[in-house]
């Protein structure tokens, strides 16, 4: 169960973005994904939903392919995400934001799944405010509510903890740990390393568009080629 | 702080940020003239923004950037470009729907003619002589960064400002790129080339300061820091318990 | 042989002009990002000032050709740049639209005060009488001066894009804004460059066109609409493929206007004609279809925020209501003549509205409101013949089938690419369908001759329709009086339908798809559903409009459905609030209300140009005037009732006795602005309420107060300077050497 992603590539003009990368995220575990800047974390996010084509490779969803299905209903089939630049629908309030994206659920259990995820990310006090009054940390809060909202099983998250302060990046990171204890696979894109190795089962470590390193939080923190990809090649003493 | 004298470009307590969210909480830099000094620092660290800051791009909240002893906060960046302020944006800074000949006509600005700027862009990476009447974005991301790179040589710049120039580059073309960057080091210019990489600048750099969390968290010769990267970049900020 | 070279001269004749007209287009579009709407109606001013300097004041042609292309071009495009354009920076796409059609409007609507239509104006031609053989075939030279400026046009900013400095700074601002600026190129120079050489070139091609035919402002500037689809062939970016666009255009047009156009003997020849002359606009439609297929896009990034307020149902009753109750209060004040012409309010207010769910929460500017009106009073038409009111579903059904229709042919299409095929669209419908005879549908089993249907199909015939007006539960709406307050009370439903569709998941959802097309996607939402239904549901309701404008009039010629009519309704919305319902109310009454063309019947382009130059301003308040200016301003009037009654009773009884010939037209006019203008600052002293603070999100912006009273009542704060300079980026002044430092 989860998502897996095997020999995906993508070329933009004479840039390898994306080289023959394959990775998986398992249901019940959040998996982390870092990389320097550039490094293609953000299309390998878009290939994997639909935004944007792959020249080759494959995209399976709980064992079934889904590279050649339109964003909307890969997202129908439980791929949910958030974005690097906020996507929220700006005009709309934060219930509403929600609101919208429970389109898929039955009308009578909108309206409570709505509450039960305000309550959940905290974002009660601020339920009548617009989306675009709000500022970049709370909106993260508001984009991950609305993507829980759809009930993904595969949640990809796209350096949530930027422009949170430590305290809220705390509270975000017991939220995720408690999303994966309910079953579901998260896939996370951060910078903040102290937030990957603290929640991260499992690290993928992508550089130029490849995989350069999978491994536990503990092994890649003390991989050398880890340490090369982020501060160059090995540092003589 | 040192003497305002000799130094180039100054940074005093500069805040800066995008809508709510501050990037820089207070940068005090001082960059003396011919100095090549390296910022480093992991990803969302704020170096592109000081960058930016650096060239007139992103006014600072608060705070001053000061050229030669001149306050120029917030001074429109085609001025700066037009005395001598040259930036090598993150990405391909190059217009990808021109051909590299037109994308090289546009270098002369300040005053070269179209002929000495090709000979000296050509002279520089031979490959783009071949490239010459091909679109700039047909070309390979090290081409592009090339390209890129011949606006700092054909300009002439007083102060030369490179963001990320090994962003998606393969290790050899990254190394011919700084190779450049040494020689335009060499003929006097001060260099602020911004890196994830520390290895890559340590020919280069007379200095290197690591940005980690907006603030300035080391400072000295590259190998002097190099081996204090790997904690400042893992562990977050370690002067933040002495910012409290 | 001999016709066949000449219809191919006269087809590249067309080429030149549409190769002209396309090019300008285009190297104004591509260098600056704003698509002008009305660069047809810049070449009508070019022909008409040539008219006014070589023909009425009677100048030697080539001094008048002079002063045209080296004084009035370059001017005209300078200007246009220094008064609209250059704010138009950093604005939504569908701003910088509406501003230019605005601006279409405008223009014409002033031309026709300078230069009334009445008056017949003919230019003789360049070197007339001189002609060339060519392969036998006698070719003026005035055709051969069209062929070689097209060609020459061409050429020329082929060149100047890639052979001079100039133009490679104009290509690379395209490229990369930034950079440019790094570059030392200045971004507004260029700007000003390219809409000096795009007007220039528009007057050009107004010249060379102007000795075609009597002069008509209107004809000119729908003539571009051809134009459009030689630079849609160029995607709008390649001025060598804009040309090839031209050319096969051209000649399309010049082959089936001599093979078919001249040919009455042809079988089918009344249904071809129409489409001969809509040749160039099928092109266009077809053209759109291949263009690349748009990725998902984020967000979007303005300057000014659109407010898109969720109404209440009380708010929403009390209008619905009030609409009712004013209306059976007027109906028996007015004369009969007045009362005749403003039955045909509701029916616009109602197409207006059909405006607010597709534009205004939808974001989908379709310029083609009145074409779906025209089909609803079709249906009507043709089956109402009894008054039957259950035909009004049938128009409301068979129009919103149309419009799913249409949306599905551009439903790949965004932005500037769906209001170019909307406007295709009504062009086609105007100058083809709704002009064609009677005509027999039929259908077949295939390949027998076994007929399963077959109906015969009026539209328009003899130039105007018979729409009977209703009868149901034995209430006929045949006098004015009750059709009025029959169209109040049908305008009033519609008023709920739409508020409840905003309040709706539905409506929810169109406006999250305008916000974020990506982020709907990954949601599992389908835009492209979500995208159909609101054209569907917009063309119903046009269509519903339809049936009670046409009704209203009861012999409606196609020229009342005609596309500049739907756009004057379209801005209207647009200039009012295109997200408030109330606007649309007023927005019909504004366009289709007898009050300004009846007090000033010699001013009859007064509504036109005032629509055209509010849309102009716009691009200051993309929000419209209701929600964002006058809302704020007139709050405190109810909360003074001896104000707002005194200002009433004021405006009543000087309308009274201007019916009465008491007063001047004139006079009632003044009292009108100037009790318009006291009374919220009356009301403010009246009721001791604090100067308003218009809407603007100014507090959202940073500033620690609304723009306008910042400096005069608030103190400027550091803060607040250092917004505005970032906000226009200007250097903000500072004394060299300051005191900094620790």
């Amino acid at each position: 169960m989860g998502l897996e992603i095997s020999g995906v590539s993508v070329r933009f003009g004479g840039l390898h973005a994306l080289d023959d990368v394959s990775i998986d995220a398992r249901g019940g575990m959040i998996t982390g994904l870092i990389g320097p800047n550039g490094a293609g974390k953000t299309t390998l996010f878009n290939v994997i939903t639909g935004v944007q084509r792959a020249a080759s490779g494959r995209v399976l969803l709980d064992d079934t392919r889904i590279d050649r299905v339109p964003a909307h209903r890969r997202a129908r089939l439980g791929l949910g995400r958030t974005f690097q630049r906020l996507e929220l629908f700006g005009s709309l309030s934060v219930r509403e934001n929600i609101r919208v994206a429970t389109g898929a659920l039955p009308r009578s259990r909108r309206e409570a799944t709505v509450n039960q995820l305000l309550d959940r990310v905290g974002l009660g006090d601020v339920a009548d405010e617009r989306a675009d009054a709000l500022s970049t940390g709370v909106g993260r809060m508001l984009e991950l509510a609305r993507c829980l909202a759809a009930e993904p099983s595969v949640l990809l998250l796209d350096e949530p903890a930027s422009g949170q302060d430590d305290q809220d990046t705390a509270r975000f990171a017991a939220l995720l740990t408690s999303l994966a204890a309910d079953g579901m696979a998260v896939l996370l894109v951060e910078h903040d390393m102290e937030l990957v190795m603290g929640v991260c089962e499992r690290v993928h470590v992508l550089e130029f568009g490849r995989l350069i390193a999978s491994g536990t939080a503990e092994e890649i923190k003390n991989d050398e080629r880890v340490r090369v990809a982020y501060l160059g090649e090995e540092v003589p003493a | 702080m040192t003497t305002t004298e000799t130094a180039l470009i100054e940074l005093h307590q500069v805040r800066a940020g995008y809508d709510e969210v501050e990037v820089l909480h207070g940068i005090d830099l001082s960059i003396p003239v011919g100095q090549v000094l390296a910022v480093l620092g992991p990803n969302g660290a704020g170096k592109s923004t000081l960058l930016r800051v650096l060239a007139g791009l992103h006014p600072p909240t608060s705070g001053d950037l000061v050229i030669g002893g001149n306050v120029m906060t917030g001074a429109d960046p085609t001025a700066l470009a037009l005395r001598g302020l040259c930036l090598i944006p993150e990405g391909r800074g190059v217009f990808p729907n021109l051909t590299v000949a037109e994308n090289l006509w546009l270098l002369t600005n300040r005053g070269a003619t179209r002929r000495d700027v090709e000979q000296a862009a050509f002279h520089a990476f031979p490959v783009l002589r071949e490239r010459r009447n091909q679109l700039a974005g047909s070309m390979s991301g090290g081409e592009q960064q090339m390209l890129a790179m011949a606006r700092a040589i054909a300009t002439d710049p007083a102060l030369l400002l490179v963001d990320e120039l090994s962003m998606g580059l393969a290790p050899r073309v990254v190394s011919q790129l700084f190779e450049s960057v040494a020689r335009i080091g060499e003929s006097g210019v001060t260099i602020v080339v911004v890196e994830q990489f520390v290895q890559t600048v340590l020919g280069v750099a007379d200095r290197a300061v690591a940005v980690v969390g907006g603030r300035i968290v080391l400072d000295g010769s590259p190998t002097e820091i190099a081996p204090e990267l790997h904690s400042a970049y893992f562990a977050g900020n370690p002067d933040q318990e002495d910012d409290r | 042989m001999n016709e066949f070279i000449g219809f191919t001269v006269s087809g590249l004749v067309s080429a030149g002009l549409y190769a002209i007209v396309a090019c300008g287009l285009t190297l104004t579009y591509t260098t600056t990002g704003i698509f002008n709407w009305a660069h047809g109606a810049l070449v009508a001013v070019g022909a008409f000032s040539y008219w006014q300097f070589a023909v009425d004041w009677g100048l030697p042609t080539p001094l008048a050709a002079a002063i045209c292309l080296l004084l009035v071009g370059p001017l005209m495009g300078v200007t246009l740049e220094a008064v609209i354009m250059h704010r138009l920076e950093g604005t939504s796409e569908a701003t910088r639209m509406v501003v230019t059609l605005a601006l279409l409007l405008g223009v014409l609507a002033g031309m026709n005060w300078i230069w009334p239509p009445s008056q017949q104006r003919l230019v003789p031609r360049i070197a007339g009488g001189h002609v060339l053989t060519v392969l036998g075939q006698r070719v003026p030279y005035s055709d051969i001066l069209v062929i070689a400026t097209g060609l020459l046009v061409a050429v020329g900013l082929r060149t100047l894009l890639y052979r001079t400095r100039a133009g490679v700074e104009m290509r690379a601002t395209v490229d990369d804004r930034t950079l440019a600026t790094l570059n030392g190129a200045s971004p507004s120079r260029t700007a000003m460059r390219s809409w000096a050489i795009g007007s220039t070139l528009a007057v050009l091609a107004g010249i060379l066109i102007a000795p075609r035919g009597a002069l008509s402002a209107t004809t000119l500037a729908l003539l571009i609409v051809n134009a459009y689809a030689a630079a849609v062939i160029g995607r709008l970016r390649s001025l060598p493929m804009t040309f090839v666009g031209a050319v096969i255009l051209g000649l399309a047009t010049g082959y089936a206007q001599g093979y078919v156009g001249s040919r009455q003997d042809i079988t089918g020849y009344q249904y071809l004609v129409g489409l001969v002359n809509v040749l160039p606009v099928v092109v266009l439609f077809v053209a759109l279809q291949f263009l690349p297929q748009s990725r998902l896009r984020g967000a979007r990034v303005l300057r000014v925020k659109e407010v898109s307020s969720r109404p209440t149902w009380p708010g929403t009753l009390v209008l619905a209501v009030s609409v009712v109750i004013v209306a059976v209060a007027v109906a028996p004040l007015l004369s009969p003549g007045d009362l005749n012409s403003v039955t045909k309010v509701w029916g616009l207010a109602i197409v207006a509205l059909s405006l607010v769910p597709l534009v205004g929460y939808g974001g989908r500017l379709s310029v083609c409101p009145l074409s779906f009106a025209a089909i609803g009073a079709v249906v009507v038409s043709h089956l109402g013949g009894s008054g039957n009111p259950v035909v009004i579903i049938w128009a409301v059904l068979i129009a919103a089938a149309c419009g799913a229709v249409l949306s599905l042919t551009v439903i790949r299409l965004s932005g500037l690419y769906l209001s170019l095929a909307t406007a295709a669209f009504a062009v086609m419908l105007d100058n083809w369908i709704l002009t064609l005879p009677k005509f027999t549908a039929v259908i077949r089993v295939p390949f027998t001759d076994v007929t399963l249907y077959r109906h015969e199909i009026t539209i328009f015939e003899g130039g105007s329709l018979d729409v009977r007006r209703p009868s149901f539960f034995g209430v006929h709406t045949t006098g004015d009086h009750a059709f009025f307050i029959y169209g109040a009370v049908v305008f009033a439903l519609v008023t709920l339908v739409v508020a409840a569709v905003r309040r709706s998941d539905f409506g929810l959802r169109l406006i999250a798809l305008k916000d974020s097309p990506v982020g709907y996607a990954t949601l599992g939402l389908n835009g492209r559903l979500t995208s159909m239904a609101v054209f569907a549901f917009s063309a119903g309701l046009a269509g519903l409009g339809g049936a009670v404008y046409g009704a209203a009039i009861q012999r409606p010629s196609p020229n009342v459905f005609s596309f500049f009519s739907g756009l004057s309704i379209l801005l209207a919305v647009v200039i009012l609030g295109v997200n408030s319902i109330g606007a649309a109310a007023a927005a019909g009454v504004f366009v289709g209300g007898p009050a300004l063309t009846n007090l000033f019947p010699g001013l009859a382009q007064l509504s036109s140009t005032l629509i055209g130059t509010a849309g102009i301003g716009l691009g200051d308040n993309p929000n419209g005037a209701v929600p964002a200016e006058m809302r704020p301003r007139w709050r405190p009037v109810p909360r003074a009732p001896v104000v707002l009654v005194g200002g009433l009773a004021a405006v009543v009884i000087t309308y009274f006795l201007t019916l009465a010939g008491v007063l001047g037209n004139w006079t009632f006019a003044t009292v009108l602005v100037v009790v318009l203008l006291a009374m919220p600052p009356v009301a403010r002293y009246v009721a001791e309420i604090p100067a308003p603070r218009p809407v603007r999100d100014a507090e959202a912006d940073g500033l620690s107060g609304p723009p306008e009273l910042l400096g005069l009542t608030l103190p400027v704060t550091s803060a607040d300077l250092d917004r505005v300079s970032r906000e226009i980026s200007v250097p903000r002044p500072r004394p060299t050497g300051g005191s900094h430092g620790t």
